[in-house]
């Protein structure tokens, strides 16, 4: 790597001595650079659908209709719903997450680094799988009770995951200068690492909170309403009514309420590392008495978020031997979502090809303004995504209703800043200057970033293309709102043995989906490390 | 009494020996830098007498109290050590004013700004975070805000690395002052050779986690007691001679090395500012000039005299150049005990 850039630096200065005799190539000048803008500010504008959407219902329905449909007591239960639940959920997540990721990363704890595994794990698991294990096991467990119950053990990692990154990446020698300066261990706790740890556990609560607000299979196994199970429920009755679509009116509010709240929360700050010295490594604290208790609330965490899961799975599968494994159904919905991965994984990487590449080469004020078209659908239920686009089918085109390219085009936009973010680092880690080498070489603009930058940033693709990929094969809400009639993925044909109850016969499905998604915590703990350092 | 006191300690981690029955004792009111090349186990020590490790033998005494050993644990936050780390360690998320008060008692704004004035800043400065501080203000806050608890011992690790050379000779200069001036015993940790002499009243070498020689700076220079701490405090010539009568003869000419040596083969190390080069004159020691390189304010002059080959920095002014000259040597060679 190293040996790389020199050499391009040393092409470079040759290069420019060269110049001015030949004609100046300078890195993507105009109208090349106009190109990759207008296809970026085509991909913002194709992400701005969804929200238009909403903008045009709620101006287009009229007050009346406005009042009638959204100021009315279920409206207001829902809320009241979604309030409880976020008011439950953020801070139990936030104070869990803090305290294991703390101890795995901070304290003497026997097998730390295999805890940290577990942590991580429940998120190769559905939220709705674990909605599904627990129902099997616990069916007293619903409402609000059952509702915070799962989503904590499924969604803990968001939390769990960037903490750890920063706790790991935090400068000891200020832990040290505290105790220099006659802090207990308590203090320096809630005096040095928790206020830097404010960052990452807003972050992760953030995602948490989204989830909760866009999660559609958890909580019609928990008996629990909420706006997208609602919603859901609406467009199943009347599709394209302007129930539905208030309701999604207001879950954007929603969702810009809770962005605001945690911007509000998070402050401006990101506390970096002073200087560039080489951290020492950390000195683990002695747990010492507490370590029992430690290992016990680790386990219980475990059990929860995983065990019960498993053992309700292996419970099922053994019931149903072999004949649940119906190979020809579940080979088919197998390759539907592995196609439908795969297809959504490559285009929603393309899509966000241009914009990662402008945010590291060409940033400004314009590029600003693209990235938040970009990155801003990651926010919304995608629920909202799939109500937009139903809609849109419905009324503009009826035509690609319920087509392949529809459900593939929601979940481009779902998954996008997904995509754009794991993009945007790898590029961001190539040198420019081997773009210019190769110019100066007698490659055109566009062939130079393919062959170098791009190239080199193949890891980072790939890994893009990998995350999207396992996003789209545990998609529900939206491919249950999408598909063409006969779609069966994993998680569709999932859904529909749990709704007509046959746990058993729906076992395989859960089990192939969860084998499927754990390169994703791989994927996603290594991505957390990363963005930190970034 | 000595202020700090460690007695055989040793710490290993797993197979590897940090610091092998270290022993050393520092008065109060003194400045001591303790050297050693990297991993010769001088941040462990440091960390040691802080309390962020723990002695897998030994003890360490501050005054009359054990701090560390078999007795007792005086965790860090209660030995009442102040600590300087590397880069400072400012908090990040603190300004300069709660930064400095952190550790205070007293945390009126006069208190915060007669530390920042100690430590020769604008008080101005206090509001401002510390990622807006350049490297060496950032060391600048991190001694007022250790000082503000008026410890008895100062460890300062390494705190002038991070900075360029001219601000570090400066930096030096201005803790020194501070520590003498509150009569503030310091330990300063650091590679630097030269950093180490000009800086402490004492010095302490470590090798291999051993203290192989403690004393003044002045001591440790002239009269090293490992040929190895002779080379790594300054260039050193060493020779294998015979010594009769508390003299001996060198291919450089004849050398005093102190009456109370026994007689016998010995290595005798002289420093290279010991030996001069004057024009030749008959009956005296010949150098026979091999090269002279010129570098500016010194010239690097290789010569043989007897059977062997010398390298001696000469200043350019009267730098032979060709031919021979004669030798002259100044003070008393050092016999290696070692």
């Amino acid at each position: 790597m190293l040996c790389g850039r020199r050499t391009a630096r040393k092409v470079t200065r040759l290069s420019a001595e060269i110049a001015p005799s030949t004609s100046a190539r300078r890195p993507l000048r105009l109208p090349q650079r106009v190109g990759v803008f207008v296809l970026a500010g085509l991909v913002t504008l194709l992400s701005l659908i969804p929200l238009v959407f909403i903008i045009v219902v709620a101006l287009t329905s009229g007050w009346d209709q406005v009042a009638k449909l959204v100021f009315r007591p279920r409206i207001g239960e829902l809320l009241v719903n979604t309030i409880w639940l976020e008011a439950i959920t953020l801070p139990a997540a936030s104070v869990l997450g803090v305290a294991l990721a703390w101890l795995t990363e901070r304290t003497e704890l026997p097998g730390a680094r295999w805890w940290a595994a577990l942590m991580v794990a429940p998120l190769a698991i559905p939220a709705f799988v674990q909605s599904y294990a627990w129902n099997s096991v616990l069916p007293q467990l619903h409402g609000l009770a059952g509702a915070v119950t799962i989503a904590l053990i499924s969604y803990l990692p968001f939390v769990y995951l960037p903490v750890a990154a920063q706790l790991k990446r935090l400068d000891p020698a200020l832990e040290d200068g505290a105790a220099s300066l006659g802090k207990s261990p308590w203090a320096i706790f809630w005096r040095v690492i928790l206020p830097q740890l404010r960052w990452p556990v807003c972050a992760g609560a953030l995602l948490v909170g989204l989830h909760l607000l866009g999660e559609y299979g958890l909580f019609v196994l928990m008996r629990y309403d909420t706006f997208a199970t609602a919603i859901v429920d609406q467009f199943e009755s009347a599709y394209n009514g302007p129930a539905a679509n208030l309701m999604g009116g207001v879950l954007v509010l929603c969702t810009a309420a809770l962005i605001g709240l945690e911007t509000m929360l998070r402050g401006d700050r990101r506390y970096a590392r002073l200087g560039a010295g080489a951290a020492r490594s950390v000195m683990p604290h002695a747990l010492g008495r507490w370590t029992i208790p430690a290992l016990a609330l680790l386990a219980l965490v475990a059990l929860l978020s995983i065990g019960v899961t498993v053992g309700t799975l292996v419970r099922w599968l053994a019931l149903g031997g072999s004949g649940i494994w119906r190979l020809d159904l579940i080979g088919a919905a197998l390759s539907q979502s592995v196609g439908y991965a795969l297809v959504g994984g490559v285009l929603t990487t393309l899509a966000a090809m241009p914009m990662a590449w402008l945010t590291v080469r060409a940033p400004g004020k314009l590029q600003r303004v693209l990235e938040a078209g970009h990155l801003y659908v990651g926010a919304l239920p995608g629920i909202i995504v799939a109500l937009a686009l139903v809609t849109i089918a419905v009324r503009v085109m009826l035509p690609l209703y319920q087509t392949a390219a529809t459900l593939v085009f929601a979940y481009v936009l779902m998954f996008l800043p997904r995509a754009l973010t794991g993009l945007r680092s790898s590029i961001a880690q190539t040198p420019v200057e081997l773009e210019r080498a190769a110019m100066s070489l007698g490659r055109p603009p566009l062939m130079a970033v393919m062959q170098t930058t791009m190239r080199l940033a193949a890891p980072g693709v790939a890994a893009s293309v990998a995350l999207v990929a396992l996003g789209i094969a545990n998609e529900l809400t939206g491919t249950l709102l999408l598909a063409p009639n006969g779609t069966r993925t994993l998680a569709t044909k999932f859904w529909a043995l749990t709704s007509e109850l046959d746990y058993v016969s729906a076992a395989p499905y859960a089990l192939l989906m969860i084998v499927l998604s754990l390169p994703l915590t791989v994927l996603l703990r290594r991505q957390a490390d990363r963005a930190l350092n970034a | 009494m000595s202020l700090l006191t460690l007695s055989s300690v040793s710490k290993r981690y797993g197979s590897v020996t940090a610091l092998d029955r270290a022993t050393l004792s520092i008065e109060p009111g003194t400045l001591t830098a303790i050297v050693g090349a990297s991993g010769s186990g001088k941040t462990t020590l440091l960390r040691l007498v802080a309390g962020f490790e723990m002695p897998d033998e030994g003890s360490i005494m501050l005054e009359d109290l054990q701090i560390a050993g078999p007795l007792r644990v005086v965790p860090p936050h209660r030995r009442g050590i102040g600590l300087v780390a590397q880069e400072g360690a400012l908090f990040p998320h603190l300004g300069v004013g709660s930064n400095i008060a952190f550790g205070m008692d007293d945390k009126s704004p006069g208190a915060v700004d007669a530390l920042l004035e100690a430590v020769e800043l604008d008080p101005s400065i206090r509001s401002r975070m510390p990622h807006e501080l350049s490297g060496g203000q950032q060391q600048r806050v991190a001694l007022a805000r250790a000082l503000a608890r008026r410890p008895k011992l100062m460890l300062l690790d390494e705190p002038f690395s991070a900075l360029d050379a001219g601000l570090r000779a400066n930096m030096r200069e201005m803790v020194k002052r501070r520590l003498h001036a509150e009569g503030v015993t310091g330990i300063l940790v650091t590679h630097d050779q030269q950093e180490a002499l000009s800086f402490a009243d004492q010095l302490a070498v470590l090798e291999q986690g051993r203290v192989v020689q403690a004393g003044s700076p002045r001591e440790l220079y002239l009269q090293p007691r490992t040929e190895m701490l002779a080379h790594f405090l300054g260039d050193a010539l060493i020779l294998e001679t015979r010594i009769a009568g508390g003299e001996t003869e060198t291919p450089l000419g004849r050398v005093r090395v102190g009456r109370a040596t026994r007689d016998g083969m010995a290595k005798v190390m002289l420093r290279p500012e010991q030996v001069r080069l004057v024009p030749w004159s008959e009956g005296t020691p010949t150098a026979q000039i091999v090269s002279a390189s010129f570098e500016g304010p010194i010239t690097v002059v290789r010569f043989t005299a007897g059977d062997m080959t010398f390298t001696l920095k000469v200043p350019s002014a009267d730098a032979p150049l060709q031919g021979r000259a004669s030798i002259v040597l100044i003070g008393t060679g050092h016999v290696i005990p070692a």
